[in-house]
């Protein structure tokens, strides 16, 4: 039961601490710094919450399995996404009869 | 020595480990897909995160780390209760309350998602229903209300289960304390309550919080 409680004031502590640091010019580490506390938020969850630190190794395998399928699902997908947009390049899109440089993938097609 | 009940246990317990994987890849698509959108449209997914309502998500996100508090508390005292022979009643209470407890708190998440719709509403944010922003905004911003709306309204549903399985287990065990059964069904249960937990756990920064200060 303590390990429980204390569980759960560390998630506390850290829900503040990442309302806290949402407060702050953080600039680009605002994402990383959000996502790398929910991430320990979630592990104690998992560990203690879900009991993972008593459970077979089949459940960790179980467990452990989406983050592989997760890893190879974002790998791919992000490839997809990640190569079909050059962020400060250019797809030449030829309207009105002239060459019109963009700075992001062209979902307006269809309407000019 | 591994018995017979022992592992049908186990048995039940990766059968819902395996369950709440799949979870995470319906959900890691949905995470995915705000992934793709805010590559394509970082501002529009800032200027959005600056129009919800943080303050009471931030308030609804300390109501479900209590109530996964209560749930591990219940699956304590379920497994207590399974190997007590004890007769007293004293463990089967504790087991009710803590149940309730994580129902009532399962529910005013849900009540308090509620009211932050019903702003959202107010605010004309509603892709579908009410979408005309108050203040200058890209066209893109209709793509990050929708996939808010998306993923806490799965979230909320997934909540609401949630909550109709704690009170299904709440009955049994009040009327049939003595079945040892109750303990790995509180497990299970225990197991899928902690992973909606982990969702929001995700939601909350990725929506809210990513905007910074404004």
């Amino acid at each position: 039961v303590k390990s429980l409680i204390f569980t759960y004031l560390m998630l506390m502590v850290l829900l503040v601490l990442t309302i806290g640091a949402s407060k702050l010019q953080l600039g680009n580490l605002q994402t990383p710094v959000s996502i790398g506390i929910a991430v320990l938020k979630a592990a104690l969850v998992l560990w203690i919450f879900m009991d993972l630190k008593e459970s077979s190794t089949l459940i960790r395998i179980a467990a452990g399995a989406v983050l592989l399928w997760i890893f190879f699902f974002y790998f791919l997908a992000g490839l997809d996404i990640g190569l079909r947009v050059k962020p400060k390049a250019v797809s030449c899109t030829h309207i009105h009869g002239r060459y019109q440089e963009t700075n992001r993938v062209n979902f307006e097609f269809a309407e000019s | 020595v591994i018995t017979n009940e022992a592992y049908a246990d186990t048995t039940k317990q990766f059968g819902m480990w395996v369950f709440l994987s799949m979870e995470g890849l319906f959900f890691g698509a949905i995470f995915f897909l705000y992934v793709a959108e805010r590559f394509f449209f970082p501002e529009a997914f800032e200027l959005g995160s600056h129009h919800l309502v943080t303050a009471l998500a931030s308030w609804n996100t300390a109501v479900l780390l209590t109530s996964s508090l209560t749930m591990a508390l219940a699956v304590h005292f379920a497994r207590e209760l399974s190997t007590t022979s004890d007769k007293s009643r004293g463990k089967r209470n504790l087991v009710v309350l803590f149940l309730i407890a994580t129902a009532l708190l399962g529910i005013t998440f849900i009540v308090l998602k509620g009211v932050e719709y019903s702003l959202d509403y107010r605010e004309a944010l509603v892709p579908g229903f009410n979408f005309a922003p108050k203040f200058a905004a890209p066209k893109e911003l209709v793509l990050f209300f929708s996939l808010y709306f998306l993923a806490t309204a799965i979230h909320a549903l997934h909540l609401l289960i949630g909550v109709g399985w704690v009170f299904t287990i709440t009955f049994g065990v009040a009327r049939n304390p003595k079945e040892k059964a109750w303990a790995v069904r509180t497990d299970i249960l225990g197991l899928y309550w902690h992973f909606v937990d982990i969702v929001w756990i995700f939601l909350f920064p990725l929506f809210y919080l990513i905007g910074g200060p404004q």
